[in-house]
């Protein structure tokens, strides 16, 4: 919450001028931001040691080579993975949490394990919260996300607004009518003494008679007129007061003797009269069925029930709105002025509360999904996981019991069956580690998995993988084993997601062994076949 | 910087969707009906409703009482209405009579002979052979119940067939038959008069020489018209009735029919063929061995029970890492089945062959196919198995994916996506159908590791 609060409080307008300071600030701290691929360029937590590339055309770089080689011969770098992180099991949370910092930053950028638990993915709590109390300008991906949706609401805001004035001006040019009846032309003033006189006599001719903005034929006597009914809240006062009340548009009529000539000047003010009086005088304005849209204050985040459906189009400031920058010219609407201070207070005091605490220190661990784990442990050896109980690493044995336990139905049966959930997702995810992809979780879809290539920096996942278990064998066969069925309303239920988040959906099934007397996983997963399928809407209308 | 639950991005942003984009509501809008009418009426008259009126893309909510919105609003509801209100007109020469005979050929025997070779046909040159063959595949003999009187009718490019295995001049040979469904969709669409037979085959198809006797019989005597519920009664039955359509498979071929595509009966599957071992050069015999023992010493060496499979020490690049990482059983495509795998089984098997409608199409020797579909109820089915869905896969044609061997990583999802072999499947909720197309894939094709630059070429393309 307090990120998304965040951009609208320290800087109110968070437009170009804002983008460009920070562009100024970072150029002037960070002299060169290190592109991504380098920060994340392992692609797991092992080194390795390529040798330089000898050049049959250049003789000196077979010197290069031989120099690296003997180096390497005389002192050799430790074997990898040089590094082994500690995790720390964690029963309650089902997970394995790293607590170390160079730890944490490690596995996620070497192949991006594990998701900070304060953070959505990667973990940058304290850089957020650094960024929070003021301590420095940081990137954070949360962030980044916050800011764009704020640009996209706003973005949004202002294409409602600019269709409501559309949807306006056609009604005006619609609600105008010349007076072409008898009663009507006597009606109209003579004289711009007669205004005075005539406009209280009017009440009755109603809304629809408004001067039309783009219509610059209109005799200048009628619009004269129309324009001093136009504000309702005028009609019961006597005239001059409520003139003055009205704003500077109407107390223009009365000084100037050619009004066409003044709305030419300024074509604000007739538009600013109308609008206002608008929601009021026109009846036919709809009841609202929808309340998708418009809301007066464009800053506030959240609608209110009683905002009314168009946009304050009366407001001074108005004339300026349609060429950008949205907040700059909120700030001026007299509502929203009220609801500034109070967020202003609030960031205020816990902003007063770190000025007394020196450093932050950074809370957050990261956690690590069983399956996370026990690849790092069992399939990298860059991970050892501490027993909080014991206080002593737990050996990959034991570490692949407990996980296969927990995920059991039956924890009670010692047995290991061979369609044991863990089991059955961890083959999938070693399936596709062991060949370059990066899986994360993909619960947020309704997958299992989401695979990227390189990792979710570098693009978006364009796979989600759902697992389902296969009994092909002929001994589930003659058991007469049959996977759990699935409805066709629940596959498409997840494509209809991934459709919409433009993912390819995949199917992976995992072909079940007969059970057996092993229990090393290497020589079970080997017993382990995984089909994948893709499935996607077909189009008929558009195939053809 | 995108991430897990990263906002929806519009299509023309990934940089990696290389085909048009798409819309995921896709399909199902609403008709525009004002394309209709300009259709209808022609460039002569003039109507309320003109197509330049046609606004894509906006949504009114809620209607803002102004009259250019009514306006938009009441010519888009006359067009309609004229739309509606269009008196389809039947010419009489357009409308073929057709009598049900449904036990006429009840015991031609079901052609034994595959039509696989529908992709071999339009090669091969022999015209007699093709000929012959292309006669007797996919005819269902047995399966046609209606005889039509004339065969003069446009819609019959794509539908009906000449039962070609009679004899001669017995009663019927030379008339067009209908498969219940073509029939059905005829009838409904107005082009097929449907008769029930009061007398037999002989006298309503008399053999040439009668000619007068047939003169002398009136309409009436002959039999009598059918409705349209009548059809429905006759050829709507359960899967396998000879001389009847599942209502699934009706809607589905009629939903296709009326889409534009051309729709025929698959009749049966590939020939197994035992898998044909490509010859081998000594050398990549050798080669071969070589690796064989290379992965035996490698197997034998490692894989310690509870790993770590990567062994610790130096290494020079990521290859060897990820060799020691790979044990689980990946999938390799193959072009020909295994004679071991068992037949598709109902409702996961091929039903329809489709083809697109420009494409030229010869009834009788149709080109391959541009989609294979099977028809299953949504109720009554349930996701298919593994076995389900590899069997129904392996009796559709082999499409491997194209360029092979490009680098970066729209190629990698290009090549994945396409997969190695496709079907659809028409999935039918009580007369709803939702259309989903299954591939193989074969991830294991694609490692990814051996990509040393991926990451930067993602890093552009991202950028990009």
């Amino acid at each position: 919450m307090a990120a998304v609060k965040k951009p609208a409080i320290d800087a109110p307008p968070p437009g170009l001028q804002k983008q460009s300071r920070e562009k100024q600030d970072r150029s002037a701290t960070k002299p060169r931001k290190i592109p991504f691929h380098e920060i994340y360029a392992l692609p797991a937590p092992i080194r390795t040691f390529p040798l330089p590339s000898f050049y049959p055309n250049n003789p000196l770089s077979l010197f290069h080579v031989l120099w690296a080689w003997t180096r390497q011969v005389l002192s050799p770098p430790p074997a990898e993975p040089s590094v082994i992180h500690q995790g720390h099991w964690s029963p309650e949370t089902r997970s394995v949490h790293v607590r170390d910092a160079v730890s944490i930053r490690a596995l996620w950028e070497q192949g991006f394990f594990g998701k900070g638990h304060y953070s959505r993915s990667e973990p940058n709590w304290l850089k957020r919260e650094q960024n929070r109390q003021g301590q420095g300008d940081k990137k954070v991906s949360e962030l980044v996300t916050a800011q764009r949706r704020e640009e996209r609401k706003m973005m949004k805001w202002d294409r409602a607004r600019k269709e409501q004035e559309a949807i306006h001006k056609t009604r005006l040019q619609e609600a105008w009518r010349a007076p072409v009846g008898p009663m009507e032309l006597l009606a109209l003033p003579n004289s711009p003494q007669d205004l005075h006189v005539s406009s209280p006599s009017k009440l009755s001719n109603g809304h629809t008679s408004y001067e039309s903005p783009l219509d610059s034929s209109a005799p200048h006597v009628s619009i004269r007129s129309t324009r001093n009914q136009a504000p309702p809240t005028s009609i019961p006062i006597p005239p001059i007061p409520s003139l003055v009340g009205n704003g500077d548009a109407a107390s223009k009529i009365e000084t100037d003797p050619f009004p066409s000539l003044n709305r030419s000047q300024s074509p604000i003010p007739p538009t600013a009269t109308t609008a206002r009086a608008s929601p009021d005088t026109i009846p036919s304005t709809p009841k609202r069925r929808k309340s998708v849209r418009f809301s007066p204050k464009v800053e506030s985040t959240t609608f209110q029930l009683f905002d009314p459906p168009s946009p304050h189009i009366g407001s001074s400031t108005n004339g300026k709105m349609p060429n950008g920058d949205m907040t700059n010219t909120t700030v001026a609407l007299p509502q929203p002025m009220g609801t500034v201070p109070a967020e202003a207070l609030s960031v205020a005091i816990p902003a007063e509360g770190v000025a007394n605490s020196p450093e932050l220190v950074d809370r957050e661990h990261l956690q690590l999904t069983p399956e996370e784990a026990f690849y790092l442990v069992f399939a990298l050896g860059a991970l050892s996981v501490m027993d909080p109980a014991t206080e002593k690493a737990l050996k990959a044995q034991e570490l692949f019991r407990l996980f296969c336990q927990l995920s059991s139905l039956s924890p009670k049966t010692a047995e290991l069956q061979p369609d044991n959930p863990f089991l059955i997702q961890y083959v999938v995810y070693h399936h596709f580690r062991s060949l370059g992809w990066v899986p994360r979780p993909g619960i947020k879809f309704g997958v299992d998995w989401l695979l990227y290539i390189g990792g979710p920096v570098f693009s978006h996942a364009e796979f989600a993988v759902i697992v389902l278990p296969a009994y092909t064998d002929p001994y589930w066969k003659s058991q007469g084993h049959q996977p759990a069925r699935r409805s066709w309303h629940w596959l498409h239920s997840i494509n209809r997601v991934q459709s919409h988040a433009l993912k390819t959906m995949v199917m992976v099934y995992v072909d079940i062994p007969p059970p057996t007397q092993a229990l090393e996983p290497s020589t079970l997963l080997k017993r382990y076949k995984v089909r994948e399928f893709y499935m996607k809407r077909w189009l008929s209308n558009r195939s053809r | 910087m995108p991430f897990d639950d990263e906002d929806l991005i519009p299509a023309s942003l990934n940089p990696t969707s290389d085909e048009a984009p798409f819309d995921p509501e896709d399909g199902d809008q609403a008709q525009d009906f004002r394309l209709f009418t300009s259709l209808l009426t022609g460039p002569g008259k003039k109507t309320q409703a003109s197509s330049k009126a046609i606004r894509r893309g906006e949504k009114d909510f809620e209607s803002h009482g102004t009259r250019a919105q009514e306006n938009v609003l009441e010519s888009s509801r006359s067009a309609m209405h004229e739309v509606l209100g269009y008196t389809r007109q039947h010419q009489p020469r357009n409308v073929v009579r057709g009598w049900y005979f449904p036990d006429r050929w009840a015991d031609t025997p079901m052609e034994s002979e595959p039509t696989s070779d529908a992709t071999a046909d339009k090669q091969s040159g022999d015209r007699t052979t093709t000929k012959a063959r292309g006669s007797s595949q996919g005819l269902f003999a047995s399966e046609r119940v209606v005889a039509l009187e004339s065969d003069r009718s446009t819609m019959l490019t794509s539908m009906g067939r000449v039962v070609t295995s009679a004899e001669k001049s017995s009663p019927g040979w030379l008339k067009t038959w209908l498969l219940p469904e073509e029939a059905l969709f005829l009838v409904e669409r107005g082009t097929l008069d449907l008769w029930w037979p009061a007398r037999g085959i002989e006298e309503i198809f008399p053999i040439d020489e009668d000619l007068e006797d047939k003169g002398k019989l009136e309409d009436y005597e002959l039999g009598v018209p059918l409705s349209l519920q009548a059809a429905y009664a006759l050829f709507i039955g359960r899967d396998g009735e000879r001389g009847k359509i599942s209502l699934e498979r009706y809607q589905v071929y009629a939903n296709l029919r009326r889409t534009g595509y051309r729709v025929l009966r698959a009749a049966s599957i590939l020939p197994k063929s035992p898998p044909s071992r490509t010859s081998e050069s000594l050398w990549q015999w050798l080669f071969s061995l070589l690796k064989k023992t290379n992965n035996l010493l490698a197997l034998q060496s490692s894989y310690p029970g509870y790993g770590p499979l990567v062994r610790p020490g130096l290494y020079r690049s990521y290859v060897p890492i990820f060799e020691q990482l790979a044990l689980v059983q990946r999938h390799k495509p193959s072009p020909l089945p295994t004679s071991e795998s068992p037949d598709p089984q109902d409702p996961f098997k091929i039903h329809f062959l489709i083809w697109k409608s420009n494409s030229n199409f010869m009834k009788t020797k149709p080109p391959p196919p541009d989609f294979q579909m099977a028809v299953v109820d949504a109720r009554d089915s349930s996701v298919p198995t593994l076995e389900q869905l590899d069997t129904l896969l392996l009796s559709t044609p082999w499409d491997p994916p194209e360029d092979e061997g490009k680098i970066g990583a729209g190629f990698v999802y290009k090549r994945l996506k396409h997969g190695w072999r496709n079907a659809i499947m028409a999935i039918v909720d009580r007369g709803l159908i939702s259309y989903m197309r299954f591939g193989e894939m074969a991830f294991g094709e694609e490692l990814l590791y051996q990509n040393t630059n991926l990451l930067d070429i993602t890093g552009k393309a991202s950028k990009q």
